[in-house]
C-alpha cells in the first residue's frame, strides 16, 4: 500500500502571518511537522505543498520536499487534491501544520489496514481534558456513531451532557487520510449546508451522507496558533531529550 | 459575634420528591448535613428550615433542631429570611440539604470575621474539572475579578476562552453566609430580569450593586438531584466511613 503524506502549508494567517517558517530553534516550524511525519511508519514520502515561494525558498534550503500549488486553493484539502492529481498514491495523509512535536505514531494511527473501495476518509480524534477547550470554538468536537464513523462535527460542544455527566467529550486532530475518490469528491463537491455555517470542512462529507472514519488516540501535543503559543512550543522543544536541547540540533 | 447554620429542607421536588429523606446508611440525607455543622464550633446553633409535617416528624425522631417555615416561599433565600425573623444572630449560615459531602474545609473558609454595616453575602466556589461539569446547566459558574469580587454567575461556561485555554473555571458550592440586611433586601427586592433568565437567586443581589464575595474551597461535594446522584453520594460516604475514624465517631456519636 503506498501512502504519501502531504503537509500544506500557507503563508497568509490572521492571528500569526508566515506561521510555517517561524523559527524554532534555528529551523523553521515547518521543518519540525516534516521531521515528525518523517517518523512515521508506513509512510512512503512526506512533502510540503504551499502556494507562496517564501515557503518554497525556505522548504529548498532545508532540503524538505516541496511542491508549488495554486494560490486559489480554498482549503487544504484541495490542496491535497491538486497534489494527488501529480504524484499517484493510494493514500493520501494530510498532516495540519500547526504542531511541531506531533507524534509520529499516531500519525500511522489513521491507516487503515486494506486498501478501500470507494471513497475513504479517515481522521483522528482524541479526549478533551479541560473545560476550556471543550468551550473554545477552535477546538472541533466529534460526536460518533456505535461504528465508529463520525455523526457531526461542531464548534459547539457536543453532545448535550443531559442524562449523565459522565461523559468523554472528543476533539478533531488535524492528521486525515483520504483516497483519490475522497479528494477528487471533496474538491467537485460545492461546501455543505452545516459546512457553510460551521466553517469546518469535514462536514463536506458528512453533507452529502460520505462517512468519515474516526480513531481514537491520545494526541496531547502543543498546536501553535499564535506568536505566543510558539514561544511555549520553543522552551518544550530545548527541553526535549529526543530531539537534543538546541545546541545539539542536527541538520 | 452569633453565628447560625440553617439548613433549608423543602419536602417537594419536581425531579425527586421527598429528597431531604433519602435514604443514606440508615439514615436520612439531611441528618448527614446536619450532623456535619453541628460539629462545627463557631456555630451558636444549627436548624433545619422545613415546611411539611414528614420532615418535622423526622427531625423530631432523630433531635434534629428545627424552624417550621411557610411552604411557599418561592426560593431557599426567603425561607431563611423567615428564619432569621424568628433566631437573631449576626450571620446565618445556609448549608444545601441536599449536599451531604459537604466538609468542614467547605464550611470555614466561608465564615467572615467581623460583623459589617452594609447588607453581606459570602459563599464558596471550587474548582470545575470536567468538560462535561462546565457544559451542565446546573453547575452554576462564576466570574471573580483578581480581588475576588463576583462579577457575574451563570449557567453556560464563563469567561470565554478566547486568548487562552488555561482557565481555571469556578462553580458555585451550596455553602452561603447572609446577614439580616442581605436577608432583608433580598425579600424586599423584585426578582431582577437577569435573574429571571438564568433562574440564579443571588443575581438580585448583584442586579441591584450588592456584592457577592466568594472563596475557592476544595470539595468533591455534589448536589443530590436524582437516583443516580444518590447511589454516588452513597457510595463516597461508606467510603469516608471504611477510611476514617473521625467520621465513625460522628456517625456513630449522632446515633
Amino acid at each position: 500500500m503506498k501512502i504519501i503524506a502531504i503537509i500544506p502549508a500557507r503563508y497568509g494567517s490572521s492571528r500569526f502571518p508566515g506561521k510555517p517558517i517561524a523559527d524554532i530553534c534555528g529551523k523553521p516550524m515547518i521543518w519540525w511537522v516534516f521531521n515528525q511525519v518523517s517518523k512515521a511508519e508506513s509512510i512512503n514520502m512526506v512533502l510540503v505543498a504551499t502556494d507562496d515561494l517564501r515557503i518554497k525558498e525556505v522548504c529548498d534550503t532545508f532540503n524538505i520536499p516541496c511542491l508549488m500549488t495554486n494560490e486559489d486553493c480554498k482549503t487544504s484539502t484541495e490542496r491535497a487534491f491538486e497534489v494527488a492529481n501529480k504524484i499517484h498514491s493510494d493514500l493520501y495523509v494530510v498532516v495540519n501544520g500547526d504542531e511541531p512535536l506531533i507524534d509520529p505514531d499516531i500519525i500511522s494511527e489513521v491507516i487503515p489496514k486494506d486498501i478501500p473501495n470507494g471513497i475513504y476518509v479517515g481522521n483522528l480524534m482524541t479526549r478533551i481534558d479541560r473545560p476550556s477547550e471543550v468551550v473554545d470554538f477552535t477546538n472541533i468536537k466529534v460526536v460518533t456513531d456505535e461504528d465508529g464513523n463520525a455523526e457531526f462535527f461542531s464548534r459547539s460542544p457536543i453532545p448535550y451532557p443531559k442524562a449523565t455527566l459522565e461523559y468523554e467529550y472528543f476533539k478533531h486532530v488535524g492528521v486525515l487520510i483520504y483516497n483519490y475518490s475522497a479528494l477528487e469528491f471533496f474538491s467537485n463537491t460545492k461546501p455543505g449546508k452545516n459546512e457553510r455555517v460551521e466553517d469546518i470542512n469535514e462536514l463536506r462529507f458528512i453533507d452529502h451522507g460520505i462517512k468519515i472514519r474516526m480513531k481514537e488516540v491520545n494526541a496531547h501535543s502543543l498546536s501553535v496558533d499564535t506568536p505566543k503559543d510558539l514561544e511555549f512550543v520553543k522552551k518544550e522543544i530545548e527541553r526535549r531529550d529526543e530531539t537534543g536541547n538546541c545546541n545539539r540540533l542536527h541538520t | 459575634m452569633k453565628m447560625i447554620a440553617v439548613i433549608p429542607a423543602r419536602y417537594a421536588s419536581t425531579r425527586f420528591p421527598g429528597k431531604p429523606l433519602a435514604e443514606i446508611n440508615g439514615k436520612p440525607m439531611l441528618w448527614w448535613v446536619y450532623q456535619k455543622i453541628k460539629h462545627i464550633k463557631e456555630f451558636a446553633g444549627v436548624y433545619c428550615a422545613i415546611d411539611n409535617d414528614r420532615i418535622q416528624d423526622v427531625c423530631a425522631g432523630l433531635n434534629m433542631k428545627y424552624v417550621r417555615t411557610r411552604d411557599d416561599h418561592p426560593d431557599h433565600i426567603s425561607r431563611i429570611h423567615e428564619v432569621s425573623e424568628k433566631i437573631e444572630a449576626d450571620y446565618y449560615i445556609c448549608v444545601n440539604g441536599d449536599e451531604p459531602l459537604i466538609t468542614e474545609e467547605c464550611i470555614i473558609p466561608v465564615l467572615p470575621i467581623d460583623v459589617v454595616q452594609e447588607p453581606y453575602f459570602g459563599g464558596a466556589m471550587r474548582l470545575l474539572n470536567s468538560p462535561a461539569e462546565a457544559i451542565d446547566p446546573a453547575n452554576i459558574k462564576i466570574a471573580v475579578s483578581d480581588t475576588g469580587k463576583c462579577l457575574y454567575m451563570s449557567r453556560i461556561p464563563i469567561p470565554y476562552p478566547k486568548s487562552t485555554l488555561k482557565v481555571p473555571y469556578k462553580k458555585y458550592v451550596g455553602v452561603e453566609c447572609f446577614n439580616k440586611k442581605a436577608l432583608d433586601f433580598f425579600v424586599q427586592t423584585q426578582m431582577g430580569s437577569i435573574e429571571r433568565t438564568e433562574d440564579i437567586d443571588h443575581l438580585r443581589f448583584l442586579e441591584n450593586g450588592i456584592d457577592l464575595h466568594f472563596t475557592l474551597v476544595e470539595s468533591d461535594s455534589l448536589s443530590v438531584d436524582t437516583k443516580k446522584d444518590l447511589d454516588y453520594v452513597r457510595e463516597k460516604i461508606n467510603e469516608r466511613l471504611r477510611e476514617d475514624s473521625i467520621e465513625r465517631a460522628i456517625f456513630w456519636g449522632g446515633v
